[in-house]
């Protein structure tokens, strides 16, 4: 997908979910020009999506005010990258998507990851240790914010 | 051994470390409990089994990607109180583009499933090859397989009587010795498809069997809701014995029609008939061959109290299953899905038009003065539930009614038959 048409489906999902239609496009295009996503940006989309605090805040506050709520990832600095379980965990934990026995005993990113692709927001490979895509981190978020449409 | 241990130590580590290799493992745990009675006795057995496999993966270039896979586990059951085995040993790769844009050839080897379009001829763990060249609208598969290092419990090739022996006997370490081989082109909605499979046990003094299928199957979609299966198989084949060659021909079939509307509480039905045929005593003029029992390489499952072999048989298959509460927020309870299911059961009816008596079938209590073709009817209910994502739950019971009589199928004193089975896995 290109990152335009990324883009269009970003804002698609945004128009739905009025929490995200001031997302601005700077942020946007930092996260999709990214061969793997920053802990920074990761954390802005998680905390902006879930209405932890407003699009307005800078991405580098993001991991703290994230973490601040027993959302983040400590010892991840602002520029680390993120895989793909940190960030399946960041959204388990922001949008309290639980279903697993093995999540609930061991809250982890690895359990995340399994609960998200059995529910189909992660598709294709889904290992919790994976380098995580910025656009593959918008299309996660994007069907998360689809099923909370459809759950309401 | 050290030495090799420490090698394939250093081999993984420098994977890991030089092709950022992703690693994942997990636990799986099943159990099955199975009752039965009215035939003969009331008969309980169960199984448990856990699983420990690993992966190693790692992303390509275009979307392409490498997969190993490996899967080891303890079976308990009350006959083999101890059966450690391989389950999966896969490479998977994944290469994009590579006969141009929008195609990719997919390569598997090691020990996978094998199966063919109707999954009723073929569908087994096998050591083998599999090459899928992936195009737009259609495949092409190539696939060759051995069965001989499956270890005898966990092997379901059995076509010849030998191997039917063989399958309850626990002085039999492996499986039957077979070399299988399959070809398939097309798509969804049609393919055709070749297999073969090729007895390599050598002159034991016992029975060889070699077999070869060509057939066509599909499901194109008819409408938004509904489904056209269809399936057709000729199958030729050679009996030997000692220095005498019987060839065998014989034929599968099924046709159907399957809804689904996920709008309906995803409300999923089908009604299919399936037949394969039985031996049948009139001699074609050509090369002397009569109709034959049709032999599956693996043979299926079909019913669960009665589940014949698929030979000598016709069949109506209906069922419906819905998941009554598919909209509600929780995945517990959403995913809870009840099922219902009838299959009725005759012989085939060909060789008793062709030459007046219906060709024996392989169960017991058959009632050898009967021509009745209608067996009887088994009616099935059940509840699957995938309560969790790593915790699933399947209970389901079936009764067999036999069409019992002097002049019925079975003789009289065959009573209704009646199972309970209950799954239950997780995923650690």
């Amino acid at each position: 997908m290109t990152k335009r048409a990324l883009f269009l489906v970003f804002a698609m999902a945004a128009l739905a979910v009025p929490l995200l239609t001031a997302q601005s496009n700077e942020v946007l295009d930092s996260v999709l020009g990214e061969a793997t996503i920053s802990y920074a940006n990761a954390a802005y989309l998680v905390g902006t999506a879930s209405g932890r605090f407003p699009e307005t805040t800078s991405p580098a506050d993001a991991g703290p005010l994230l973490e601040q709520e027993g959302l983040g990832t400590p010892g991840l600095r602002p520029t680390d990258p993120v895989t793909l379980g940190d960030f399946s965990y960041m959204l388990t934990r922001a949008f309290g998507i639980h279903g697993s026995i093995m999540y609930w005993v061991l809250p982890s990113p690895r359990y995340a990851t399994r609960q998200l692709a059995y529910l189909d927001v992660i598709s294709g490979p889904a290992k919790p240790g994976m380098p995580l895509s910025g656009d593959r981190a918008l299309r996660i978020l994007e069907r998360i914010l689809h099923r909370k449409e459809a759950a309401q | 051994m050290k030495p090799i241990v420490l090698v394939l130590a250093g081999l993984i580590l420098f994977s890991v470390s030089a092709f950022a290799l992703q690693g994942d493992f997990g636990v799986n745990l099943d159990s099955s409990s199975f009752l039965s009675s009215g035939v003969v006795d009331t008969n309980a057995e169960s199984e448990y089994k856990a699983a420990v496999w690993g992966e190693l993966f790692q992303e390509t270039d275009q979307g392409g990607s490498l997969d190993l896979i490996a899967q080891g586990s303890y079976r308990y059951t009350a006959d083999r109180p101890y059966i450690v085995d391989l389950d999966l040993l896969r490479f998977s790769g994944l290469f994009p583009s590579a006969f141009g844009a929008g195609t990719a050839v997919e390569l598997k080897a090691g020990r996978l499933n094998f199966n063919d379009a109707t999954k009723l001829i073929l569908d087994q763990t096998l050591d083998g090859v599999q090459i899928n060249l992936l195009f737009s609208g259609f495949q092409i598969r190539l696939a060759g397989a051995y069965s001989g290092l499956l270890l005898n419990p966990s092997s379901n090739v059995r076509i010849s009587a030998d191997d039917y022996l063989e399958a309850n006997d626990n002085s039999v370490f492996f499986g039957p010795k077979r070399i299988i081989t399959e070809a398939f082109i097309g798509s969804d909605g049609f393919a055709v498809q070749a297999l073969a499979q090729f007895d390599m046990r050598g002159n034991t003094g016992g029975e060889i069997i070699n077999t070869q299928y060509l057939g066509i199957a599909g499901t194109p979609r008819l409408s938004p809701n509904f489904y056209l299966p269809y399936h057709l198989t000729a199958s030729y084949g050679q009996s030997t014995v000692g220095n005498k060659t019987t060839n065998l021909i014989s034929a599968l079939a099924g046709l159907g029609v399957q809804f689904y509307a996920e709008e309906l509480a995803a409300s999923r039905a089908h009604v299919q008939v399936t037949y394969a045929t039985g031996f049948t005593p009139v001699v074609l003029l050509l090369n002397n061959i009569s109709f034959d029992d049709f032999r599956p390489i693996s043979p299926p499952t079909i019913g669960l109290v009665f589940s014949p072999r698929l030979a000598n048989l016709l069949y109506l298959d209906v069922g419906y299953s819905f998941r009554p509460f598919a909209s509600n927020p929780s995945s517990v309870v959403s995913n809870i899905e009840p099922l219902v299911a009838a299959r009725v059961f005759f012989r085939d009816p060909l060789p008793r038009l062709l030459s007046g008596a219906p060709a024996d079938i392989l169960v017991n209590d058959l009632n050898p003065n009967s021509t009745a073709l209608y067996l009887g009817t088994e009616v099935e209910a059940g509840v699957v539930a995938r309560l969790f994502s790593d915790l699933g739950l399947s209970i389901r019971g079936a009764v067999f009614l036999p069409s019992t009589g002097s002049s019925a199928a079975f003789m009289s004193n065959r009573g209704i038959g009646y199972a309970l089975k209950i799954d239950v896995s997780a995923a650690l």
